[in-house]
């Protein structure tokens, strides 16, 4: 198990490096000047350069990278060139009402997916299946965004239960920070549940086609033990893994639905550094969604080897 | 009910919270249900396309007069809009009379002092730089710093701000400028001639950005004196009142903290309001609070600056009331918001014009038709004007066919004439070679759909000349740098300050110098604007006004199109909102809230 955790987790660390340079090369490709959006219209060429000089986009393509890789490395991101702040400091800023936001989500989504999917597993073709086909139906069907806005029309704006804007943390003021939580919560992990519903759905079912099950049925056990304690024990496996990648769709969503309900975090954030072309802003941000995700599929995948050791062998052998 | 009248009903509605987000909600069940359809099979697309297929032909066979009876109702709805725009015209100059009529018997006792006032916008605050602002932050630099003079909203008589008075010499080359006593700067070292002179050295300094200050300074004064604690001389290269253009922008500044460029919570300035570090989110909230000791302290308390993601985000929170104001309003809710009895919509002054750049070759890039002045001038001619200030800015903004406002001294009665004519447009591109009509060529936006609503009604009219437009929509970054190189073929944009003093305009701004984003350089257009630093007297300097203004009548490169306003709307207990009592940009000292 130590050498298959060694070897995941150094297989990790190779793909957030290649990606760093990936996404180092592929942001200087876009159209557009940082210094000359700093400038201004009314810029003259000399006063290009000289901000030019002052970001260091002078220096050769590979020194810049080494400086930057050099710092990230140490946790200094560098400064922002728009913002004018470290982008350390901003992230440090941003990432907690995302961080907020996509945890909520999160749970949103395993309290409501994972039941919901055993109960379409027990009671196949019956009520509970068909609500939650519609269930799913309806949260895959449209793009969270459209659903923040159905969500704030019908319950801030008709039923005037929520505000429409901004955010209070919910370790300063919990009732009024989840007063502003619950529905950028719901339109961000309502898909999320839907995959996980889909999924535990048909794991279940096939567990609970399993001799193992017949033989506990047999054997007089509750439906009740038989279900929780055998199914969805043996059904958990494929559903780690595709609960741990449903991760990376989080974050993205959690940005999406934070722009829709005016919560400032991450959204906020990467939009301005794109719009400015803020190279060491969107350098990090990316960095660090990229090593989120490749963090949650590695411990996706050394889960799945814990819980699996057919996994971790054959991984090995191969 | 016709189409027309939907419209006319929906633009009629009162809007409240509930009115948009139900629209909004409709929109996102709409494309909801577009994307599930859009999911159906290839056999139901086959099925889809023969269905409309037969539904055209049905349409083509539907008689002319039904044809003719939708263009009637689409002219008497057209009529429609033109008068309800040209209403609203008329009842915006009645709005400022009265609101200048009630400031003047507003009393200082009838003001309630305190309270915060709640600014919503869509801008990030790190994009300003606080001496160097770009106008967008009005807002916000206004209450933060001081100038020594500053314009009223419809002349160019300056007005007395930390300078309380000023005089030339005879022959206008030295103007002496006596300062306010007991000025302080917000962390309360004074302010005297010293350091007001060290601002505007400072923004000579090669690590300060080109701005609406610099090229003027550079260009008309020699050098700044400080004649004794209050008083400064401004000898000038050139004589005349350019050099009011310099005072009007050049923000006063603590000396000790003007060379850091880092950013506009670390530089001690000189407006009424003065900032807060300490609930200060990276551009999300910012807040600022009165200074004590401006010579004219403000009533509110407090401002708070909130960003939000996009506008409509922004008029939401305003409709819920979560915000007081909005100085970056979108003109789309003009409407519903006027007729709302709680919110005020006020219609700044033009900050600038809406223009359609015509780039030649001469920098490498541009596009070979424009190079031929007969071409530009066609162009000119098939600018509708009048419909785009009604069709694309609902009647809030006014037409321009020339660059200067009526109070300017580059402002000529015999240009100012409606130009539309695509007939002597078409006669002049076929004696430049056009009668076959142009290559491609590509038109540069950046704005969405406000651009390129202009650019719709701009190609239509073109293409009946021969023009062959394609639109090209970039975003800003990319827009920029193209723009900067000199690279785009045509392009709209708007641009700053042409209510400035005309001499400034050929010595600052982008679209006007040498080199310009247009390409546009000529021996007599350069002589012209070196003859301003020679021209001696107000008659000599006139007759150059009157060529720069001939010049751009035979050879375009920027043709006007509509005036580019700010559309600020805030709640109706926020009092003295109103250009008429202020300036370029409402002065937010005078602002109080009726609670």
């Amino acid at each position: 198990m130590g050498r298959y955790l060694v070897r995941r987790s150094f297989e990790g660390v190779l793909v957030v490096f290649l990606a760093s340079i990936v996404i180092f090369l592929i942001i200087r490709l876009i159209p557009g000047d940082p210094a000359q959006q700093l400038a201004g219209e009314d810029a003259t060429p000399e006063d290009v350069e000289v901000i030019r000089d002052q970001l260091g986009l002078n220096d050769p393509i590979l020194t810049q990278y080494g400086n930057w890789i050099g710092g990230v490395v140490q946790l200094d991101f560098g400064k922002s060139f728009t913002k004018r702040v470290p982008v350390r400091d901003l992230i440090a800023q941003s990432f907690p009402p995302t961080f907020e936001l996509a945890v909520a989500a999160y749970v949103f989504a395993l309290v409501v997916g994972i039941p919901l999917g055993v109960a379409a597993a027990v009671w196949a073709k019956q009520l509970p299946d068909y609500g939650a086909s519609v269930f799913n139906l309806f949260t895959l069907g449209i793009p969270n965004f459209v659903l923040g806005i159905l969500l704030l029309w019908i319950f801030s704006v008709e039923l005037d239960l929520f505000p429409v804007s901004g955010r209070v943390s919910v370790f300063e003021d919990f009732a009024e920070g989840m007063h502003r939580l619950v529905l950028p919560m719901i339109a961000a992990g309502s898909a999320i549940a839907a995959v996980l519903a889909r999924f535990v759905r048909t794991s279940v079912a096939e567990a609970l086609a399993q001799d193992y099950v017949r033989t506990a049925h047999a054997k007089g056990l509750r439906a009740r033990k038989v279900i929780l304690d055998h199914a969805l024990r043996n059904a958990m496996i494929p559903i780690v893994t595709i609960a741990a990648l449903q991760i990376g769709n989080l974050l993205a969503g959690a940005i999406v639905v934070e722009i829709v309900f005016t919560r400032p975090g991450f959204g906020f954030l990467i939009i301005d550094g794109i719009g400015g072309r803020d190279y060491l802003l969107i350098q990090a941000m990316l960095a660090i969604l990229v090593f989120l995700f490749v963090a949650a599929n590695t411990l996706a995948d050394i889960t799945y080897g814990y819980l699996d050791p057919r996994i971790r062998v054959s991984g090995l052998a191969s | 009910m016709s189409e027309s009248n939907y419209w006319r009903r929906i633009r009629q509605q009162r809007l409240s919270r509930r009115n948009l987000l139900r629209a909004s909600g409709r929109a996102g069940l709409g494309a909801t249900g577009i994307a599930l359809v859009g999911c159906g099979d290839d056999d139901d697309d086959g099925q889809q396309s023969a269905a409309q297929a037969e539904q055209q032909q049905q349409q083509q066979a539907q008689p002319t007069q039904q044809a003719e009876q939708q263009q009637e109702q689409q002219t008497a709805a057209a009529q429609t809009q033109q008068a309800q725009a040209q209403q609203r015209q008329q009842a915006q100059q009645e709005q400022q009379q009265q609101a200048a009529a009630a400031q003047a018997q507003q009393t200082s006792d009838d003001v309630k002092r305190g309270g915060t006032l709640r600014i919503g916008w869509d801008l990030a605050l790190s994009g300003y730089r606080g001496p160097y602002a770009q106008s967008q932050h009005g807002a916000f630099h206004t209450p933060v710093w001081d100038t020594l003079i500053r314009y009223p909203f419809d002349s160019l008589e300056p007005e007395p701000r930390l300078a309380e008075s000023w005089e030339f010499n005879g022959d206008q080359t030295v103007l002496t400028v006596n300062l306010r006593p007991g000025l302080e700067f917000h962390n309360a070292r004074t302010i005297d001639a010293e350091s007001v002179k060290a601002s505007f050295e400072a923004i000579l300094l090669p690590e300060t950005p080109n701005s609406q200050v610099k090229g003027p300074l550079a260009k008309y004064v020699e050098r700044i004196e400080a004649v004794d604690k209050t008083t400064l001389n401004f000898h000038l290269l050139w004589p005349g009142t350019t050099i009011f253009d310099v005072l009007n922008f050049g923000h006063v500044h603590d000396p000790d903290e003007i060379a850091s460029l880092e950013g506009y919570e670390t530089v001690a300035a000189s407006g009424p309001f003065k900032w807060d570090p300490d609930p200060h989110i990276v551009d999300q909230f910012a807040r600022i609070v009165r200074h004590e000791n401006f010579y004219d302290p403000a009533y509110l308390d407090a401002i708070t600056y909130q960003t939000f993601p996009d506008r409509d985000s922004m008029t939401l929170a305003l409709a819920a009331d979560e915000i007081d104001l909005s100085p970056s309003f979108p003109s789309e809710q003009i409407d519903a918001f006027e007729q709302n009895p709680d919110y005020n919509v006020v219609l700044g002054v033009a900050r600038g014009l809406w223009v359609f750049g015509m780039v030649g070759t001469g920098r490498g890039g541009g596009h070979e038709v424009f190079d031929d002045p007969r071409v530009r001038r066609a162009l000119y001619r098939c600018i509708d004007r009048e419909r785009i200030a009604i069709d694309v800015f609902n009647g809030l903004e006014q037409p321009k066919h020339v660059l200067w406002p009526d109070y300017s001294p580059g402002y000529s009665a015999e240009f100012d004439r409606s130009y539309f004519n695509v007939e002597e447009a078409k006669a002049l591109m076929v004696d430049a070679g056009y009668a076959d009509g142009t290559p491609e060529i590509e038109l540069s936006t950046w704005r969405g759909a406000l651009d390129n609503a202009i650019a719709q009604i701009i190609i239509n009219d073109a293409s009946q000349a021969g023009f062959n437009f394609k639109i090209h929509l970039q975003d800003r970054p990319a827009w920029l740098e193209r723009f900067l190189a000199g690279n785009h073929e045509s392009y709209i944009n708007t641009y700053g300050f042409h209510w400035l003093h005309p001499q400034t305009l050929p010595v600052m701004n982008y679209q006007m110098r040498i080199p310009n984003s247009c390409a546009y350089e000529t021996p007599e257009y350069q002589a012209m604007i070196d003859g301003f630093a020679t021209a001696d007297t107000e008659a000599g300097r006139q007759a150059l006004l009157d060529e720069f203004n001939d010049i751009l009548d035979r050879e375009p490169w920027v043709a006007p199109i509509a005036t580019a306003s700010g559309i600020w709307t805030g709640h109706k207990r926020l009092q003295n909102l109103d250009w008429a009592v202020s300036g370029f940009t409402p002065s937010m000292e005078k602002f109080w809230l009726d609670t």
